[in-house]
């Protein structure tokens, strides 16, 4: 939801103590494609196993537990770093969706773009922490993989929504 | 001292210690039970709430809009989308429930709800592949005559559920790969809207099965981008472009006619930046057959689905913009009532509602905080 991002973007950044707006903001943890990137259907979780900087570093510089994050470039839902999880890890009970969603965010560190992919984390109502919208072009529903409305929570054993992580799958090329 | 007199003295005496009143003791009291009225007053409205911080226990609020008053509301499961049927006694949501609320098993119902009582009065099973997304209006749809019930299904291979009203069983599931939603028309037919920029028509037989499909270029998505949340006014429906084109397609006929397009701004004002954006950004005032649509002045690719507190109105012979309104409070979704002196109301983006006067195009009031997140208006 496009409004969703100027919403929560303008709270986070400008007017955070606006709680009920921000309430309005918790979405559904879908996700999508950025910029020209091609939609990417994995069929796999890799999330458990994947590598990524938990903490900031100079080569991945920023907060995890902000909206600002370089790599939440096109996450929309609820940030898993600040409902147990982290940014690459589902919290403790939920179940890392098998279907997911790729995005592409540039990094500031390097000025390379890196495939991200915003797994979501099922299997337990909204997490509530750390609404964050900050999707900048999504299609209408007729193209779903590239619709940002529908909760991916479709590869897991329940389909209820927690929270979404943002995991580097590799930088993009062309 | 005689019986009467002593029981008159403590009479007397008793009344000095209770204080006197100018009423008579409260008689006792048995407890009730509302039940709404039907016919159902024409502005009665149907509220769905998506519950973004919940989403698995959600609900559908009932609210009558002319005395700001709260009717009651419907326990939904999973943030069920919500159809009223045409013979307003019946109001249909589709349901996800799980045997141990977040986990066990699924199970997708569709639940017929009675107007009067707001109580279920039957559900059937259906396929657990009900679609899970912000609340679409055409995501259940149903047949002109009430007898068949459409439920989008996106796993994500995309179906379409036909449930028969009459016997209560899923009468058939139609692949409509490619395509999204339940564009109903007439009483055996509906549309769906493709990733190809094409309208499929799935005709059914009185048995709920598919009797016939065909596929009509509507529009080019390489070109622009159609908002799927269209509007319709009998089996015409209208869809708007993210910069403002209306894409009218009339299904009365055999074959979809396709409308010519026109614009909801001038050239002066998409150069002020003036396009639609919201959830549910159109509505129809039948007996007014005027179109209402949010608006924003500062458009921006990524601003399709911004709420504004601006609407426009316009006639739907003339295409001519006719008014502006303007509401307090940002709106998301709007909807209008079907009768002779329509209200049009809109969600706010703090869950409360906005409630407009079309004969005068005055803002009546807000009711604020009656729902959490709401997704949708229906009205009958």
């Amino acid at each position: 939801m496009k409004f969703l991002d100027r919403f929560f973007e303008r709270s986070s950044r400008h007017v955070a103590s606006t709680t009920s707006r921000r309430n309005f903001l918790s979405k559904l943890g879908s996700l999508m494609v950025v910029g020209t990137a091609m939609p990417v259907l994995l069929p796999i979780d890799r999330t458990a196993k994947a590598l990524a900087a938990e903490s900031p570093s100079a080569g991945d510089p920023g907060d995890p537990n902000s909206c600002d994050y370089w790599r939440y470039c096109s996450v929309d839902g609820f940030l898993c770093s600040c409902c147990g999880g982290s940014v690459t890890s589902c919290p403790p009970g939920t179940e890392v969706s098998q279907v997911t969603w790729i995005g592409t965010c540039r990094n500031p560190a390097d000025g390379l773009d890196y495939i991200i992919s915003y797994n979501d984390c099922c299997g337990k109502h909204s997490c509530g922490q750390c609404a964050c919208t900050r999707n900048d072009s999504e299609e209408p529903m007729y193209r779903p993989f590239n619709n940002n409305d529908i909760n991916w929570c479709l590869g897991a054993k329940a389909n209820v929504y927690n929270c979404t992580v943002a995991v580097i799958r590799g930088v993009a090329t062309g | 001292m005689p019986l009467s007199k002593f029981a008159a003295g403590l009479l007397a005496l008793g009344s000095a210690l209770i204080p006197p009143s100018l009423y008579a003791a409260l008689p006792t009291e048995t407890v009730g039970q509302a039940e709404l009225p039907f016919p159902p007053s024409p502005h009665r409205s149907y509220l769905i709430d998506f519950e973004f911080d919940n989403m698995v226990a959600t609900r559908v609020v009932v609210v009558d809009p002319d005395r700001q008053k709260v009717l009651g509301m419907l326990s939904t499961g999973g943030a069920a989308p919500a159809v009223l049927a045409h013979d307003q006694k019946t109001v249909y949501t589709a349901d996800i429930f799980f045997s141990r609320y977040v986990r066990g098993t699924r199970t997708d119902v569709l639940t017929a709800w009675d107007t009067r009582t707001l109580s279920p009065s039957w559900e059937v099973e259906i396929p657990a592949k009900r679609a899970s997304t912000l609340t679409e209006k055409y995501a259940l749809s149903m047949s002109g005559d009430d007898r068949f019930v459409y439920v989008y299904n996106f796993t994500p291979s995309q179906t379409i559920t036909v449930v028969d009203t009459q016997a209560r069983k899923v009468a058939s599931e139609v692949n409509i790969n490619g395509c999204i939603l339940a564009y109903p028309i007439g009483d055996r037919r509906f549309a769906s809207l493709c990733g190809s920029g094409d309208l499929q028509v799935t005709t059914l037989d009185d048995n709920g099965k598919v009797s016939d499909r065909t596929t009509s270029k509507f529009f080019d998505p390489e070109q622009e981008k159609l908002v799927e949340r269209a509007i319709h006014l009998g089996d015409t429906f209208y869809f708007v472009t993210t910069e403002g084109v209306i894409h009218g397609v009339d299904f009365s006929g055999a074959k979809p006619r396709i409308l010519p397009t026109w614009s909801l701004t001038t050239e002066q004002e998409k150069k002020d930046g003036w396009a639609p954006g919201g959830w549910q950004l159109m509505a129809i005032a039948p007996r007014l057959n005027r179109l209402y649509v949010l608006m924003h002045p500062d458009h921006e690719r990524h601003k399709w689905e911004d709420p504004s507190t601006i609407i426009w109105a316009f006639d739907l012979k003339t295409h001519k913009k006719v008014g502006t309104l303007e509401a307090p409070n940002l709106i998301w979704s709007l909807n209008a009532t079907n009768d002779d002196a329509p209200l049009l109301l809109g969600t706010n983006i703090e869950g409360g509602l906005e409630t407009f006067d079309l004969k005068t195009g005055k803002h009546l009031h807000t009711m604020e905080g009656v729902s959490k997140t709401p997704t949708l208006i229906l009205n009958h």
